[in-house]
């Protein structure tokens, strides 16, 4: 079945997310804003728009059966789109754009580590920057002082990231709620200084940190044709190649967190968010699920830490400090906590507002700059923004921008889920390897 | 066990202090002479001193709240800035010496005033609308608070550091009981014993003060008793400022600098206090930090006869160390209830 009533509203919707888009790429490659910021907010009006008409309606624009003809083109447009923009995007986009994109890459996998343990299993930790900074740290050292390629550099840090996370894991069963929070703040506030203690400073670099050198660094190799490089200018080139490696490794993370939070472990952890006794009466060993959780999480920020030495060829101390820790959390508030989605959105947001931020000046806001004020003329915004920004959140859309999104969406369109026939279920409890009825029946 | 850990290291810092010459002779083991173990001691003592009033404003708010106040570092360093520059303008036009008396009432009543106004603000604006929401989200605005503030501060104050001006009688040292101590440290640790005993009786004995313990025993029997619950949280919130203020202000003229960043290390180890001591608990606030100071102090400084390199960066893997195993084996905190872990 298939109902489409009032399409303009639905056309309407599209061509402002289309106009979005445009805008935002426009945004980003221009020095002069001219009157894309215009036409952003007459998107988003127009979004908002399309949203209350279809609530005043009260019924979606565009209803359609699950797995129907329709849904299906619908589906496979969709996708069709959001391929185009991952293929299109680095080739659009300046190499310094194509630079932050990649990092709201690195960000992005360090922030479904982190989505793992304070959005699926309920467990708050700061302490995710430490993490990254042991990814960092150790592809920059094995491949300078131990003569690995950086790849193979994983097959060290992911285990070991694994271990440190179980260890750190471990007060976790006893330090409850904001404890921990605290506990494993502590933990991201001590790493820098640890990192630069003498002796161990002779491997981290110290306070300078350390340098990928020149001739061991990632650079575009043979797959150079066949990405459309040839021609281009060298940092455009080094770029575009990071972006196609770095966009395969959160392509990779992506799919295997959603995988783990949708397998049985992974409902036995947001069980445990949820109600602990309950799971536990349920049979769910929380000491295990918990501890785990925290070594995968690690695993996934320290490979985080890994593309940031790829990207960057190099790691810094003073990098992985608390501020890193804090800006995790809030990419992770931006895109929304305990949705998947979440930390991918939530970084390019944080990475693009935090550019934004750098390129904006007082005066260029207000118009005027208090005399009393010590910053200087040019000088661009402080961090007191990126604070404002965590408390406007946390106000009006606690959420985040993915929860909004869905909003928006389920307004427009809904979809029909198909029912399973009653043998589905059946079969699907008979064919089960752990064939407990609540397993089969909930999910 | 941890308690008795503790005890050992302070007597081991204090047996050093009496037994060793004044002098280290050569072939010494210990490269402190008893006058550094005495010093170590002292300094302790008074970072102590400032830590107890910091972490009691996190101690009273998390008893009634059930919620880490982030950015009550921020409200140290913003009263110690902005009685800076009063404090300048006395020290300019030699106020701070030829009154000193009036020109520290002032000083600190700009102080308290503003540190208070920040606090109340800070709970009015972030914390209020919130209370009942899932504790991440009053978290992420007191992130977001402290990042504000902080940068803030560094917008109008600007990102360097300025010195803070000591008035002159509160410069040299004291001669009690044969120790030289420095009239600062002194200072701040009778003004620190002072405020804690005033806010214990407060809480202990006054209508107020009995109000609060009811709101944090339980806020919605406390309404139905009759009590204000709203004007209970402000007035804790209060005096949460009150104390940083006075301790922003004895900070500031101990170290005789204040930047923006001011209350960020301070502010994460009155934390770490508060937590050790138990939260929730004024005589808990007041012990964390008392060993936490010491241990900032004495830490290092025991184990620089292993072999251990800088041992002096350590201060605070030390102290975040214990804290992890006092919360692995009392998750309450030294003296704080079982109950406190249940959040």
């Amino acid at each position: 079945m298939i109902k489409l009533q009032r399409p303009w509203i639905l056309g309407l919707g599209a061509a402002s997310l289309v106009a979005l888009g445009l805008s935002i790429i426009h945004l980003l490659n221009k020095e002069k804003a001219g009157f894309w910021p215009f036409l952003a907010i007459l998107a988003i009006a127009g979004l908002a728009g399309a949203t209350l008409t279809a609530q005043r309606a009260g019924e979606p624009v565009l209803i359609v059966n699950e797995g129907s003809r329709a849904h299906r083109t619908w589906q496979t447009a969709g996708w069709g789109i959001f391929a185009f923009f991952v293929v299109a995007t680095p080739y659009l986009l300046d190499s310094f754009r194509v630079q932050q994109v990649n990092k709201s890459m690195y960000f992005a996998v360090a922030v479904l580590g982190v989505n793992l343990i304070i959005g699926y299993s309920g467990l708050i930790s700061l302490g995710h920057g430490a993490f990254m900074g042991v990814g960092a740290f150790l592809s920059v050292i094995l491949v300078e002082d131990y003569g690995f390629k950086l790849w193979q550099t994983l097959f060290v840090i992911i285990p070991l990231a694994f271990v440190i996370g179980l260890i750190v894991g471990i007060p976790a069963l006893r330090i409850k709620g904001l404890y921990l929070a605290l506990v494993t703040f502590a933990l991201s506030y001590a790493f820098p200084t640890l990192l630069k203690i003498e002796g161990i400073d002779k491997r981290t670099g110290g306070d300078l940190g350390r340098n990928i050198s020149l001739d061991k660094q990632v650079q575009p190799g043979r797959l150079k044709g066949l990405l459309g490089l040839n021609g281009l200018d060298a940092p455009a080139q080094e770029q575009i190649y990071k972006y196609w490696l770095m966009a395969l490794v959160t392509g990779i993370s992506f799919l295997l967190v959603r995988n783990i939070i949708k397998s049985r472990a992974g409902r036995a952890v947001i069980a445990i968010k949820e109600n602990q006794i309950g799971a536990a009466v349920s049979g769910v060993p929380l000491t295990t699920y918990k501890v785990i959780t925290f070594g995968i999480s690690a695993v996934f920020a320290s490979v985080g830490g890994w593309l940031y030495a790829l990207l960057f060829s190099e790691a810094n101390p003073n990098t992985f400090g608390p501020l890193l820790a804090i800006s995790l959390l809030l990419a992770l508030v931006l895109g929304g906590v305990y949705t998947l989605q979440g930390a991918l959105v939530g970084s390019l947001l944080y990475v693009f507002l935090d550019d934004l931020r750098t390129r904006v000046t007082l005066t260029s806001v207000a118009g005027w700059r208090p005399s009393f004020f010590q910053i200087a003329e040019g000088s661009p915004l402080t961090q007191a923004v990126l604070g404002l920004v965590l408390i406007l959140i946390a106000f009006f859309a606690p959420g985040g921008v993915v929860f909004i999104a869905r909003k928006v969406r389920a307004s427009l369109i809904r979809v029909i889920p198909t029912i399973p026939t009653a043998d589905v279920v059946a079969s699907a409890a008979v064919d089960s390897p752990m064939s407990e009825p609540e397993v089969a029946t909930t999910h | 066990m941890i308690l008795a850990g503790l005890v050992v290291l302070v007597v081991v810092a204090a047996i050093k202090t009496f037994t060793l010459p004044a002098e280290a002779g050569p072939g010494e083991l210990s490269r402190y002479t008893a006058d550094t173990w005495r010093s170590f001691i002292i300094g302790g003592l008074s970072e102590g001193a400032v830590l107890a009033l910091i972490a009691l404003g996190y101690s009273l708010v998390y008893g009634i709240l059930r919620m880490i106040n982030f950015a009550h570092g921020e409200v140290f360093m913003m009263g110690a800035f902005a009685s800076y520059f009063v404090a300048d303008r006395f020290s300019d036009n030699d106020f701070l010496s030829s009154s000193p008396a009036i020109a520290m009432i002032v000083i600190l009543a700009v102080a308290i005033g503003v540190s208070v106004l920040v606090a109340i603000l800070l709970e009015r604006v972030c914390y209020r609308p919130l209370r009942n929401a899932p504790r991440l989200v009053p978290l992420i605005t007191a992130i977001g608070a402290s990042l504000f503030l902080q940068n803030t501060a560094r917008g109008f104050f600007g990102p360097q550091a300025r010195g803070y001006p000591q008035p002159d009688f509160l410069d040299g040292s004291w001669n009690l009981l044969s120790f030289d101590i420095a009239r600062i440290d002194l200072v701040m640790i009778v003004v620190s014993i002072v405020l804690v005993a005033i806010l214990d009786y407060f809480v202990s004995s006054t209508r107020t003060g009995r109000s609060m313990r009811a709101v944090a025993l339980d806020a919605d029997i406390a309404k139905l008793m009759g009590i204000d619950v709203d004007r209970v949280i402000v007035t804790t919130f209060a005096i949460g400022g009150v104390l940083a203020g006075v301790a922003g202000v004895m900070f500031a003229m101990r170290f005789e600098q204040i930047s923006f960043t001011t209350g960020f290390r301070p502010g994460i180890a009155a934390f770490t206090a508060a937590v050790l001591g138990g939260i929730g608990s004024i005589r808990g606030a007041a012990l964390g930090a008392l060993l936490v100071g010491l241990l900032r102090s004495l830490g290092p400084a025991l184990l620089v006869g292993f072999n251990i390199p800088s041992v002096f960066q350590l201060e605070d893997a030390i102290t975040f160390l214990v804290l992890v195993f006092v919360l692995l084996y009392r998750p309450g905190g030294l003296l704080g209830s079982a109950a406190a872990e249940k959040l």
